[in-house]
């Protein structure tokens, strides 16, 4: 394990699509219901919270660099608390995995396989991400860094294609939706913007330490562009009906303008989307049998993936019914532990360890 | 040991590839649905919803195509199909479609959308929702107006294309540019329109007609798109004909191109305007807001009745004639917009996009509001030259 290296454009191309890979399908909805004319807002102060939490990695990672974080942990704030906060971590994470999947195969199940049954889907989509994590971390990379360049630019493609359809005035006024409206529409990406602290899992294995927090500070203004990008073009396009469309991405993509040459674009939203969402769901697999199997104390994390993907299955297939529910989730519980937890956890950890002086 | 059961294993799961898809649909069993036609109609007393689809029937045999000009309609009839059902709700409808035709329903290649007058009268929000909800229709489909009875538009021959559906897509598609007698609205503008306070959907109208000189067929009336049916809310207000469409699209801004002519003396000039700028400004009046439009139309004299040499006089003569006659039928518009109650233009929309704390005010009960609103239009016509390379041909 310890001789696996990878480099920054391979983990920004991980990061990137793990949380894009949400910022997709659930928040344009969810940003739509609060502040629809306001959404670009929305990312803005997404990048902001993000580089706040940038930087905090960043501090982490420069006190104790090359180490892994489930083992400083436990050395900064004792072996009991720091255990115990790991494991909430990882319920945290088997949970939220288990929501991405959910979200995929929801997708899935409605654009191109109606009529097949859900579990099928779900094990279909597990299986990469489950092999790839089997390869270990250096294939995971490596499809990031593969996977990531080809649909960041088919994404802005997709959408400079829809220039013709923009209605300015859709935007107007500008701050209309209200301060309140915009900042608690805000809350949920803040809390998908704190999924870049899995850097500090990462950390130790690339190659050049120093530079994680700069890393994750470009990972958080790529989404953040490329969110306002996205947000824009949902409310110049689509205006209040935004908030009313089930998937505002899969609608906006079959809106562009058939042209005799390419007439479907369909095609490509499920391209990005699996893709997008593959890397997603493999880097939260990634991480959770990574930090098990140091907790446990094991060599290997191999012999946990069979479980870890038996309990995932179980767990998507009964957590969410719809995605309606799964959109009101997102809203409304989901941020309130999330962002205490992944914004708190590696600040409490950087906190303790300057108080403590422990290095 | 382990290495066979592996290969074993691998050869397994290859097996499961070549037994094809789980739920395939092969081309020849969809109905591809070029348009559908919402309507209401009276059945048993209760008023229920009628959906018919204009769908594309593959011809049987290949390209057993009889050309232009076959003989009779069994061609064209091998290509088009329509059909209508009926339901309490247009899910019900739609269902019952497959009783009829063995073919599954494919609606992802729909273009059009076309509601029956009477529906559009009672309100389309319901189909809206319904085609925005469901998962194949695309925002993308165009939304036609038909004026009457919706069987007249069903026995219509498309007099260039395969099918009605395909006939009434290409006018909107290439006839667009070519004179402002209609513009294409889609379904994601309307939906829009709907549900936005200070702007009322509107949308083109097909009108039926009998084609004075006998087509070869001769078997009765052609389609046409005309006109726009102006929205209050989602319900039919009124329709503008072609001469009020073609001042309602400027307001819009949707203007591509146009004719204005002059009667003078008995004697007619024709100016095309082929550029229209138009500019919108709020103004504030005794604490009420005004909208002025300033527009400005450039064009060309394409056609001279009488035999001038158009000097510089002249020609600011008839500019400012052209400009009189513009603005008023730019206000009868707006008079026109007023009466029926339909803030198509999207002015209230405008204030809000403006000025949000008027519209704080105004947006409660902005119904009330519209028909009183001053809306004042000003126009600029600029003749950029003439078209006439030569001299007319006028008797002496």
């Amino acid at each position: 394990m310890r001789n696996v290296k990878i480099s920054g454009g391979q983990l920004i191309g991980m990061m990137f699509w793990t949380i894009m890979g949400t910022a997709l399908i659930s928040l344009p909805v969810l940003i739509g219901i609060h502040a629809p004319r306001d959404a670009w807002a929305a990312a803005v102060i997404f990048t902001i919270g993000g580089t706040g939490l940038g930087l905090i990695i960043g501090g982490l990672v420069n006190r104790f660099p090359g180490k892994d974080f489930v083992v400083y942990v436990q050395e900064v704030l004792g072996l009991w608390i720091g255990k115990l906060l790991i494991i909430v971590f990882l319920a945290w994470l088997l949970h939220t995995s288990g929501l991405v999947l959910w979200q995929i195969a929801s997708f899935t199940h409605i654009s191109l396989l109606p009529n097949t049954p859900f579990l099928p889907i779900l094990a279909i989509l597990v299986l990469p991400a489950a092999y790839v994590v089997i390869g270990g971390l250096e294939n995971l990379a490596r499809c990031g860094q593969v996977i990531f360049l080809p649909t960041f630019i088919l994404l802005f493609v997709l959408f400079f294609l829809l220039i013709p359809d923009v209605n300015l005035q859709n935007l107007l006024p500008v701050f209309g939706d209200g301060i309140p409206n915009i900042l608690r529409s805000s809350i949920t990406p803040i809390a998908l913007a704190g999924e870049i602290m899995f850097v500090v899992f990462l950390a130790p294995y690339i190659r050049e330490v120093r530079k994680a927090a700069k890393y994750s500070v470009i990972t958080i203004s790529l989404i953040g562009f490329g969110g306002l990008v996205n947000e824009f073009f949902y409310t110049a396009v689509f205006g209040q009906l935004r908030q009313h469309l089930a998937n505002p991405f899969y609608a906006i993509i079959r809106y562009i303008k058939p042209t005799a040459f390419i007439e479907r674009y369909d095609i490509l939203f499920v391209t990005i989307n699996l893709f997008g969402n593959f890397i997603k769901l493999s880097v939260f697999i990634y991480i959770f049998v990574f930090c098990l199997a140091q907790l446990l104390g094991m060599k290997s994390y191999r012999p946990l993936m069979a479980p870890t993907i038996i309990a995932l299955l179980l767990l998507t297939n009964y957590s969410v019914k719809s995605p309606n529910e799964l959109i009101f989730y997102f809203d409304t519980v989901f941020p309130f532990y999330t962002i205490p937890l992944l914004y708190g956890f590696p600040l409490l950890v950087l906190i303790v360890a300057k108080i403590r002086k422990v290095s | 040991m382990a290495n066979r059961i592996r290969i074993l294993l691998l050869i397994f799961l290859l097996l499961l590839i070549p037994s094809g898809c789980w739920d395939r649909r092969e081309t020849e069993q969809l109905l591809l649905v070029d348009a559908l036609v919402f309507d209401t109609a009276m059945i048993d007393n209760s008023e229920q919803y009628k959906v018919t689809l204009i769908a594309s029937k593959p011809s049987p045999g290949g390209g057993g195509q009889m050309g232009m000009g076959g003989e009779g309609g069994a061609p064209q009839g091998a290509m088009q199909w329509t059909a209508s059902a009926y339901g309490q709700t247009l899910d019900e409808a739609m269902l019952k479609f497959s009783a009829r035709a063995p073919r599954y329903l494919y609606l992802d290649h729909s273009r059009i959308v076309i509601f029956g007058e009477a529906l559009a009268r009672k309100g389309v929000s319901e189909a809206i929702d319904f085609l925005v909800r469901s998962r194949a229709t695309r925002l993308r489909n165009f939304i036609l107006i038909f004026k009457g009875n919706e069987a007249g538009l069903l026995t219509a021959k498309p007099e260039f294309e395969a099918d009605l559906a395909r006939e009434l897509f290409a006018i909107l598609e290439a006839s667009v540019r070519e004179g402002d007698y209609f513009h294409p609205n889609d379904l994601n503008i309307v939906a829009q329109d709907i549900l936005t306070t200070g702007q009322d959907p509107w949308a083109p109208v097909i009108e039926i007609f009998t084609p004075a000189h006998g087509n070869q067929e001769n078997t009765g009336q052609a389609v046409s798109i005309k006109g726009t049916a102006l929205f209050k809310a989602d319900k039919l207000a009124g329709f503008l004909n072609e001469e009020e469409t073609q001042s309602f699209l400027m307001l819009k801004r949707l203007a591509n191109t146009g004719i204005y002519f002059l009667d003078i003396n008995g004697e007619k000039v024709s100016y095309k305007y082929e550029q229209a700028k138009v500019k919108r400004k709020l103004t504030l009046e005794n604490s009420k807001v005004n909208v002025d439009y300033d527009i400005t139309l450039q064009g060309l004299i394409e056609e001279v009745h009488f035999y001038t040499e158009l000097t510089e006089d002249e020609i600011d003569k008839l500019e400012k004639m052209l400009a009189n006659k513009a603005q008023n039928s730019l206000a009868k518009v707006i008079d026109r917009c007023h009466e029926l109650g339909s803030d198509a233009l999207g002015i209230g929309r405008f204030i809000h996009a403006k000025e949000p704390k008027i519209w704080s005010q105004y947006g409660k009960d902005w119904a009330k509001i519209y028909p009183e609103m001053n809306i004042n239009v000003k126009v600029n016509v600029k003749i950029t030259g003439t078209a006439l390379g030569s001299k007319p041909i006028v008797p002496e």
